[in-house]
């Protein structure tokens, strides 16, 4: 009965892409529909023992979509299991057991942390950052098959720099009225983050890499920047390497976004850059993302902006927990589980496109739960 | 000679009394009738008003000629001077632009600018820094309205983005602590902070907007940004008919990809600002359609066109002078010569909603010439 389903699901889909797109559908497309056992991985002995992974629900909706996640790991038997720890955004700074659970599990996941606006406390979100040296955040922005959006052929990972720049959070009052906020860009963190976005562009087999900066007015800081994207672009011969100033970057993002592969930014631009990008291919509800160090990982919903989502999301229960599926589907990969990764990316995708379940922010009406259970109920 | 200094004199006074006005109103659908209207169309119909022209570099000299003349088929009592940009340094300004430039907007009081390309090197200021500097322009305002039969992605934008002009990020105050580590400097004051939100609530006031949106990235920057917004917050006290939020940037960034109606004014400080009205510019078809205005001290109001000099279309009768068209348009509001402005910003609305004279960048085929003749025709 599914299997029927499924080739006419398939022959539908084929025609409305055939039509609707002159340029050939997205990778993976074709593929995530039809499930095939894409993974011939051969484990170690022993890699079957459930891994430890902490969970941070966070406020807001972040609870309700990690609950998402850990109903659908249940019903897929993965080899891990969730250490709790509540945090929450007015606490002055994160708890000692967290980093302590953190680095002794090395990945986490976690919901959206509210931060308040202009108060006294500096964000958890940064600190946990900072602390953990996760110097490197992962937003992947793709057109999901089945919805539909302005832009077509966006495929965009937007890699942004995480702990310094504009973010460094050294303020102060020069004189009463007069404020100054220091932007700091060290060789050494432009560097590492230009060796990431590379690495993860040869290892994934992309063809580009763009640097965003703003250096014809910041030349030293983003000069600084820019000189290590190039230093770092010539060990990599084989993929191309531009670069685009921010402003005309955003231009482009709503008008052209199909020449954008993999960017590289600094903090600031990259927060822009990545909720811009976001936006354009589904929203922010979508996107997985994560953020990466040398010894850490922790996986959330990849675009900033409403991962808190408001107070109305969290009393209807709406909440889309489509981004933090698919972030706890790059999870999976990162702790060598492909085959339960793939199972979850495409029951997820699959819900997606038949388009029955789907939250108010893609255009639905269902409840987190109904998502959930639709994924749970097309688990392979 | 006595007689040539009191027109001079009467003529500025003229000025002030235009510039006191400090009413613009780009967008057709919101018109507020001028006080100003009656007599500046009576008083001025002999006198013209003198206006700055710097033409630019490369398709500007064509796009102001086409400006030129349609405004000679409407009619305006606009008295052009222009002004070039020399090839020496000028060692008043540190640029290539001449003092007696900069004192003739300063006299003036409006003006409009081509596009300018500063020259690579050293020992000179880039044209539009100075500019700001000397003439102290303050806000940018750019109005951003989805123009009916060019279709984009987004149909139904109608917002307009003001952005703090001379502090924030762009200070320009860098420095190297230690060889790989560089500190930039991102300076926020409560004066220009409320210089530029006293302008957003005026305009808005004036244009009959009902929103003004602060954008910032308090959360993050407390200090610096939290001032900025405090600034807002007074201001919108002071207007309790508008009404006023305050939204954080990258949340603004999505919900402008995802549904631009929801904004109507925004403002913001300098680097949000040129990421996100560059941003609005793409939404509804890019630079080249797009029109700006400086505001600066003084009632001072520079009108340009945001795009680049086109080097390579330059002087091929290709260029499309819609920008610098628009952003006349919004001068001549400025000057309180609204119906004469209307007149102007409908017949480019009609000849660009028609499709049948489109410039290239546009997808169609006409030269800047044809497209200014349909114009004229239009009026």
């Amino acid at each position: 009965m599914a299997r029927r389903n499924l080739t006419i699901l398939k022959r539908l889909l084929g025609c409305s892409l055939a039509s609707s797109s002159s340029v050939p559908p997205a990778p993976g497309v074709g593929l995530s529909l039809d499930f095939k056992r894409s993974v011939t991985y051969m484990p170690r002995p022993g890699d079957g023992a459930p891994r430890a992974v902490t969970l941070i629900p966070g406020d807001g909706i972040g609870p309700l979509v990690t609950g998402a996640v850990e109903q659908v790991m249940e019903a897929m038997h993965a080899p891990v299991y969730f250490e709790r720890f509540e945090v929450h955004g007015d606490m002055t700074k994160v708890p000692q057991e967290v980093i302590d659970s953190i680095q002794k599990n090395k990945v986490c996941l976690k919901g959206g942390l509210d931060t308040p606006v202009g108060g006294g406390v500096s964000s958890l979100n940064v600190q946990l950052r900072k602390e953990l040296d996760l110097y490197a955040s992962l937003v992947n922005c793709f057109n999901l098959p089945g919805l539909p959006t302005r832009h077509q052929n966006v495929d965009i990972v937007v890699i942004r720099e995480n702990t310094e720049g504009e973010y460094s959070g050294l303020e102060h009052e020069v004189v009463p009225g007069v404020v100054e906020s220091l932007k700091v860009i060290t060789k050494f963190c432009s560097e590492r983050i230009a060796k990431y976005a590379f690495e993860y562009a040869y290892l994934n087999n992309r063809k580009k890499v763009t640097a965003v900066h703003k250096a014809n007015i910041m030349k030293l800081a983003d000069g600084l920047f820019l000189e290590s994207c190039r230093e770092i672009a010539t060990k990599y011969p084989g993929i191309k390497y531009n670069e685009i100033i921010v402003d005309n970057c955003c231009m482009q993002l709503v008008s052209k976004p199909e020449q954008f592969d993999v960017m590289v930014t600094p903090n600031l631009y990259g927060n822009l850059v990545a909720n811009t990008a976001a936006g354009i291919a589904g929203g922010t509800g979508v996107m997985p993302g994560g953020n990466a160090g040398a010894d850490h990982a922790i996986f959330e919903q990849g675009a900033s902006a409403g991962n808190v989502g408001n107070e109305k999301l969290v009393k209807q229960k709406k909440a889309n927990p489509v981004a933090l599926l698919l972030s706890s589907a790059m999870m999976l990969r990162h702790l060598q589980f492909p085959s339960f990764a793939d199972r979850l990316e495409t029951a997820v995708k699959r819900v997606i496109s038949e388009g029955r379940y789907r939250t108010k922010d893609l255009g639905g009406q269902s409840t987190t739960q109904e998502v959930v259970d639709a994924v749970v109920a097309v688990l392979d | 000679m006595a007689s040539q200094i009191l027109r001079r004199v009467l003529r500025g006074r003229q000025a002030q009394q235009i510039s006191t006005a400090l009413i613009e109103n780009p967008s057709s659908p919101r018109l507020l009738s001028s006080p100003f209207r009656a007599p500046s169309s009576a008083a001025y119909s002999t006198q013209p008003i003198r206006a700055t022209l710097f033409p630019g570099d490369g398709i500007g000299p064509e796009i102001a000629e086409s400006v030129k003349k349609v405004f000679a088929a409407a009619e305006i009592p606009i008295e052009w001077e222009e002004h070039f940009v020399g090839d020496k340094v000028d060692p008043r300004t540190e640029s290539f632009l001449t003092w007696e430039s900069l004192e003739s907007v300063r006299q003036n009081k409006v003006g409009l600018k081509g596009p300018m390309a500063t020259p690579i090197g050293k020992g000179h200021r880039s044209l539009n820094l100075t500019l700001r500097k000397e003439l102290g322009l303050y806000a940018n305002v750019r109005p951003c309205y989805s123009l009916p039969g060019y279709k984009t992605r987004y149909d139904d934008v109608n917002l307009v983005t003001i952005r703090e002009n001379t502090e924030g990020e762009y200070s320009g105050l860098e420095h190297q602590v230690v060889r790989g580590v560089v500190e930039s400097l991102k300076i926020i004051t409560r004066q220009a902070s409320l210089r530029v939100a006293e302008y957003a609530f005026h305009y808005a006031k004036a244009n009959g907007r009902k929103r003004v949106s602060a954008i910032h990235k308090a959360n993050i920057m407390r200090k610096t940004d939290g001032l900025f917004l405090k600034c807002c917050r007074e201001v919108a006290e002071k207007y309790p008919e508008i009404t006023y939020e305050e939204v954080i940037i990258d949340n603004c960034c999505m919900m402008l990809v995802k549904n631009p109606a929801l904004f109507d004014v925004l403002v913001m400080p300098n680097l949000y600002g040129d990421i996100i009205s560059d941003l609005c510019a793409g939404l509804v078809g890019g630079l080249g359609l797009t029109p700006s205005c400086n505001i600066g001290e003084g009632g001072i109001a520079l009108a340009e066109a945001v795009h680049g000099s086109a080097p390579d279309i330059a002087g091929k009768n290709l260029a499309n002078p819609t920008a610098l068209l628009l952003s006349s348009v919004m001068m001549l509001r400025h000057l309180g010569l609204n119906d004469k402005a209307e007149q102007i910003h409908d017949s480019i609305i009609k000849t660009i909603a028609e499709g049948k004279y489109r410039t290239v960048d546009l997808g169609g085929t006409s030269s800047t010439t044809d497209f200014t003749k349909a114009v004229c025709d239009n009026l």
